[in-house]
């Protein structure tokens, strides 16, 4: 007689996304409190921005299996803005 | 024998294979355009005014920007509850989930509206320079597309036809997706 299969119970993908959210929200709150400003608390606040909007674009909007350019576009959006926003910040600190 | 992605097809070419509606994904480009071309903008202008964008940021509060950026988040696990649950033909459950959404919706616009409220109590001036100008460009025209979204996700939610809600959930995360990077360019890069 076959084993009956124990499955551990699982976040469905929204569930799982919506937790990876909240906590990447927290750590980029702690960053701001606790660390100095500078090119490294903005490198982490935005990181973190940027793997945020990776989930939403993957999780929530569902491009998880979408066709692959769409997700190099939405998913780079955020990576290019990001990125900017570090670069002039970074800049701007060294003027 | 045609795989997924071949039943799938529609003959929108590019826009084939994304949820929802084609025609939306048209306009989620463009505003994706739109609020990077203005985020890009705020980059250069922080580069070049970097004191004034200090003085600017000094007058904002992180704290009703941050609370609005966890109303997002939920908002938008409510309405990807939904959006299965439509496709589940779950359509109940659907309407509560949107409901859910909309309500953290409204939540997010009173927040921004007391937010401003006190910014420009606090001596916001919106013509006193161009990170000012911008900060209340760009978030106000994102506030707009809040209230968009809203009347979207109104009109898909009774009938909680699966294609319908997963294309205004689709404006619904995008406006979500916006908002993470708007809330640390503005507020929390320095």
């Amino acid at each position: 007689m076959p084993r009956p299969r124990l499955s551990r119970p699982r976040l469905s993908r929204p569930d799982a996304a919506a937790a990876r959210l909240i906590v990447l929200a927290l750590a980029s709150l702690a960053v701001t409190v606790a660390a100095p400003a500078g090119a490294a608390a903005n490198a982490l606040v935005i990181g973190a921005a940027v793997l945020k909007g990776r989930i939403v674009v993957l999780d929530f909007l569902g491009l998880r299996t979408a066709p692959p350019l769409w997700r190099g576009l939405v998913g780079g959006w955020g990576v290019l803005v990001g990125t900017l926003a570090w670069l002039a910040a970074a800049a701007a600190l060294l003027r | 024998m045609t795989t997924e992605a071949e039943a799938t097809e529609t003959g929108w070419g590019v826009l084939d294979g994304l949820p929802g509606h084609p025609m939306m994904w048209v306009l989620i480009a463009s505003e994706l355009v739109v609020f990077g071309a203005l985020l890009g903008i705020v980059a250069v202008v922080r580069l070049l005014q970097p004191a004034e964008a200090a003085a600017v940021q000094a007058l904002l509060d992180p704290r009703p920007a941050f609370v609005n950026t966890m109303v997002l988040i939920t908002s938008g696990w409510l309405a990807a509850r939904a959006a299965a649950a439509a496709r589940a033909a779950a359509r109940a459950a659907a309407r509560r989930w949107l409901a859910g959404a909309m309500a953290l919706g409204a939540v997010f616009v009173a927040v921004k509206l007391h937010e401003y409220a006190t910014e420009l109590g606090a001596g916001l001036d919106p013509e006193s320079g161009a990170f000012a100008t911008l900060y209340l460009l760009v978030t106000g025209f994102h506030l707009l597309h809040v209230g968009l979204g809203l009347v979207i996700l109104a009109v898909v939610a009774p009938a909680a036809d699966a294609e319908a809600v997963e294309t205004g959930t689709a404006f619904w995360h995008m406006v979500d997706l916006v908002w993470l990077l708007v809330f640390p360019v503005l507020y929390l890069v320095r």
